[in-house]
């Protein structure tokens, strides 16, 4: 080891190495005998070019063991087999990276990813090699990922002479003899040698690390336009043998002639079905699912089927409606909650007519069904997390059919990953990348950079993007148009959370509150509202924590324990099962006191009967049906509202003022406590927004302020109309008083007929605004009626119509002096 | 589609409601019963907060995680304690069958354990 420099250099060391490499690497000795050495004093050590030179500095020769030099010749050529110059060069301009120091980073980078399983069986690691370990990174990534893990700092500042030459980078140095220099390999050759090492690494699969076969997997097989691939596995699934082939009797069978005497059916074929399972959750980004699925319903058609005959299903955590493609609406894919996707093939499976083809368009995160499904299935997977903004990076996706013959299913109940379908008869599996799926959003980088051959990544790798894709507008004439609201807004988490808890809902049981509060039914709401606003915050607090799970049972049992987790679910199975019963009943008793004719009982039947027979057809379109019953209550509100008001102002009221907050004579706080025991039926329901979107951890914090606004809003509501309700209450001392006599407050409820809902206020204001009394009163109810059954048995607060509450089942008559009395006073 | 739930839920609905239609204080007990459930549930998930965020990780903050909840579960502490008496001894007894229920569960060796995210999920889709 000398200090001065060699004359010349010592290309029978090097050679030796070389040789030495070979022997431990048989694999790579195709690429390293490729590569053409050429002496070079400006190369710090050894480096190499994108044409397969490699520049190596004499005195480096001269002090390396020869060990360690068969490692750097490894190191150096596994740069040029991965492709690192031009993954570096496409990483360069897709962040913008410039500059010696983003080239250094890269050079560390390609050394992390080469390095980790470069060295060992033989090799001895040169000294001063980039390790993962230690710049303190994880093992097995990819440059790509490297570069985002560090950053020149203390750590790098052992590796600033490193210099792996334009190779490891795909910057030009200054001793680089260029693409005209000699003993250059052109691109066949550089495919050549790439595909005889792939070759040698598949020839001797036990000899190469997992990273070599993993890339060796990936060098030759050119990347396939996913659509094709989509398409292949569509078609191949919808137009199999007995895919939508049935037998009929609407032909005569071609073989009648031979069993004269027999009719036989004929085995006809129908187009074909296919239902397209969305993965809803937050993974995957619009624009995505909207190629994709246009792509089916063009492919689905161009095999015989029809574009009506494509349904959706969007699927987040449940599935919930199907869709006709071809509807004149847009789908509402609503959703961003956890993924099941168990309930999408469910769903899908049990439409009817039962489709022939099921496409899953997922991200894969997702639980599968235990059996296979009883169809053709193709699943189409998008990369995690391709539409959020990493969207530059090209991660596979990975399509592939599944039969029901075929053993895609593996033992564990999900489809076996992709690198293992290969040997399976009936599955296939084809990469498709990321970015070519992003056909609605402006692409990160320019489309046309890439080649297709340029496929060094390991384990992944960049794809074809040449193929056209479908712009924006053409999603719509699939009257599909991409409205899906990724994670719920705030506006819609408000909105839900007001259609759970019912604007109008104290109407129901304004006369029990009014008569446990003695008179201050504001004050009890407005308690009710701060309780439930503190338990607001806890449900968003436990929702950060938690974020899959939505309920109470979840939460107590995770956050405290299983036996309490089952305890608090139990309870609140009470809630849950006694809220239909409630409703069914104030339902009853609204209608009885509408047609006195008709008892209770019998309403209550027909009420239950509809609703469970409604529900066992599956009226899907209870999202639609409760923003349409949002509005009507609202006007119904804003109509009480008015009236009142007018009311109020002519002087009709009973001048309690704000007796309904404060009144000296008959508060106690167990009298107030008692009412709000009652009271937060009208709120109960909120926590159904903590249902909505759990998924992404920023969202919680939406979900907390959404709760906490929608309780706000529809307290107010809430305390303002009971409010109004209570200043217009005709004798408050009487109805009062009545009620304390027959039943102290929190003993037992009241008793007597005179319970109201707010019918005496309901009913008032007929006559100051000049409208008769009789055509009004009687119509009053069925606005109210109305706008609640549809949803019963998934709502869950209180008949929001005017009700005679409590006693009065049989007493139509009740409700009627009620009605009428206040006119009858004016 | 829970089949079976749905025909269930309906015959308790409807006995329930038959029943409840014959008493006169029906509606309001079956509204304050609901509320019970609901808020012993809530009581609950106050107390978990706590525990969860203070006993198990240790947190730091102090109103989010200890003072809200603990002024939540006081006042739906009132809220309860000053519930319609027949709701209170109706919603124990419910309590009790649950305990007993979970004992029961236990000692037949079938676990209350929390399952996978999957079937929470599930739960809270059709919750």
């Amino acid at each position: 080891m000398s200090a001065q420099a060699p004359a010349a250099l010592d290309r029978e060391k090097l050679f030796a190495a070389r040789l030495y490499a070979a022997r431990v690497r048989p694999y790579l000795a195709t690429a390293l005998f490729a590569l053409h050495v050429v002496e070079s004093r400006r190369v710090p050590t050894m480096a190499v070019d994108p044409h397969w030179r490699c520049y190596v500095s004499p005195a480096f020769v001269d002090r390396t063991p020869l060990e360690e030099l068969a490692g750097v010749w490894v190191h150096e050529v596994s740069h040029l087999l991965r492709d690192h110059h031009a993954r570096g060069d496409r990483v360069a301009r897709q962040q913008g990276l410039e500059g010696p120091a983003e080239r250094l980073r890269m050079n560390i980078a390609a050394d992390c990813e080469v390095n980790d399983d470069a060295f060992g069986e033989g090799l001895d690691t040169p000294r001063g090699a980039v390790l993962p370990q230690s710049l303190g990174l994880p093992e097995g990534k990819l440059m790509e990922d490297y570069l985002g893990l560090f950053g020149i700092g203390p750590l790098t500042k052992d590796f600033v002479w490193l210099d792996c030459g334009s190779g490891a980078d795909g910057l030009e140095r200054e001793w680089d003899l260029g693409p005209e220099g000699a003993h250059g390999l052109g691109e066949q050759e550089r495919d050549a040698v790439r595909f005889r090492v792939a070759q040698a690494v598949n020839g001797r699969p036990g000899n190469a690390p997992k990273s070599w076969r993993r890339w060796a997997e990936e060098a030759f097989h050119p990347p396939q336009k996913w659509r094709d691939l989509l398409g292949a596995a569509v078609r191949s699934a919808a137009s199999g043998s007995g895919a939508g082939q049935d037998y009929s009797y609407g032909r005569p069978s071609r073989r009648s002639a031979g069993v004269p005497g027999v009719v036989l059916p004929s085995l006809r074929r129908r187009p074909p079905r296919v239902c397209v399972v969305i993965d809803t959750s937050g993974s995957v980004s619009d624009a995505e699912l909207g190629s994709a699925l246009l792509e089916v319903a063009a492919i689905s058609r161009a095999v015989g089927g029809r574009r009506d005959m494509v349904t959706v299903v969007p699927c987040d955590a449940a599935a919930r409606i199907v869709h006709p493609l071809c509807s004149a609406e847009d789908i509402p894919l609503v959703g961003g909650g956890g993924t099941d996707l168990r309930s999408g093939f469910a769903r899908a499976l049990r439409t009817r007519p039962r489709p022939d083809v099921v496409v899953v368009l997922t991200d894969g995160q997702t639980p599968w069904p235990q059996s296979r499904p009883a169809c053709r299935t193709v699943v189409g997977l998008f990369p995690a997390g391709a539409g959020a903004a990493r969207g530059v990076r090209t991660i596979p996706t990975t399509c592939r059919t599944h039969r029901p013959t075929g053993r895609a299913w593996s033992s564990s109940g999900r489809p076996a990953p992709p690198g293992d379908g290969r040997g399976e008869k009936n599955s296939c599996s084809v990469r498709i990348p990321a970015e070519s799926l992003c056909t609605g959003v402006p692409l990160r980088r320019p489309r046309t950079l890439r080649s297709p051959r340029q496929s060094g990544d390991r384990g992944r790798r960049g794809g074809d993007v040449s193929d056209s894709a479908p712009q924006g507008q053409d999603l719509e004439k699939y009257g599909y148009t991409q409205q899906l609201a990724r994670s719920l807004g705030f506006r819609d988490l408000v909105v839900y959370g007001l259609v759970f808890m019912v604007p109008i809902a104290p109407f129901g049981i304004f006369g029990g509150v009014f008569q446990g509060s003695g008179g201050m039914v504001a004050l009890a709401y407005a308690i009710g509202m701060l309780a439930m606003m503190f338990t607001a915050h806890s449900y968003a607090q436990m929702s950060r924590a938690f974020p899959m799970a939505g309920s109470v049972y979840s939460y107590a049992g995770r956050g405290i324990g299983a036996p309490v987790g089952f305890l608090s679910g139990w309870m609140i199975l009470l809630d849950y099962i006694l809220v239909p019963a409630l409703l069914y009943l104030i339902a009853a008793v609204a209608m009885n006191s509408l047609v006195a004719s008709v008892p209770v009982w019998i309403w209550l039947i027909g009420f239950v009967v509809l609703n469970t027979v409604v529900n066992w057809l599956g009226i899907e379109m209870t999202a639609r049906i409760n923003k349409i019953m949002l509005v009507a209550e609202l006007v119904v509100l804003a109509i009480f509202l008015a009236f009142g008001v007018i009311a109020l102002a002519q002087g009709k009221g009973n001048g309690s003022g704000f007796h309904a907050f404060y009144d000296s004579g008959t508060f106690s706080w167990s009298l107030i406590f008692g009412a709000v025991s009652i009271a937060v039926l009208s709120f109960l329901g909120f926590d159904g927004i903590s249902t909505l979107a759990e998924e992404n951890r920023e969202s919680a914090r939406a979900i907390g302020r959404a709760m906490v606004a929608a309780l706000l809003l529809a307290g107010a509501l809430f305390i303002v109309q009971t409010w109004i309700a209570a200043m217009l209450v005709p004798e408050v001392p009487t109805l009062i008083k009545e009620e304390t006599r027959t039943a102290p407050p929190s003993t037992t409820p009241p008793a007597s007929p005179e319970a109201p809902g707010w019918a005496p206020s309901a009913r008032s204001p007929p006559p100051s605004p000049g409208v008769s009394p009789t055509p009004w009163s009687p119509r009053r109810p069925p606005p109210g009626c109305s706008s609640r059954w549809p949803a019963t048995g998934s709502s869950r607060a209180s008949w929001p119509g005017s009700t005679p509450a409590a006693g009065c089942p049989s007493t139509p008559p009740s409700w009627w002096r009620w009605s009428r009395s206040p006119s009858a006073s004016t | 589609m829970p089949v079976n739930a749905t025909f269930l839920v309906a015959v308790v609905s409807l006995a329930l409601g038959l029943y409840m239609n014959s008493r006169d204080d029906g509606i309001t007990l079956l509204s304050s019963l609901v509320n019970f459930g609901a808020m012993t549930a809530f009581l609950v998930l106050h107390v978990s907060v706590v525990v969860h965020y203070v006993v198990r990780q240790g947190s730091r903050d102090w109103w989010r995680h200890l003072i809200a909840p603990l002024i939540g579960f006081a006042i739906l502490t009132f809220v309860v304690v000053n519930a319609k008496v027949t709701a209170q001894r109706l919603g124990f007894l419910w309590l009790a069958i649950g305990a007993v229920l979970m004992v029961g569960l236990l000692i037949a060796g079938r676990r209350t354990e929390i399952p996978d995210e999957p079937t929470a999920a599930e739960e809270a889709g059709q919750a």
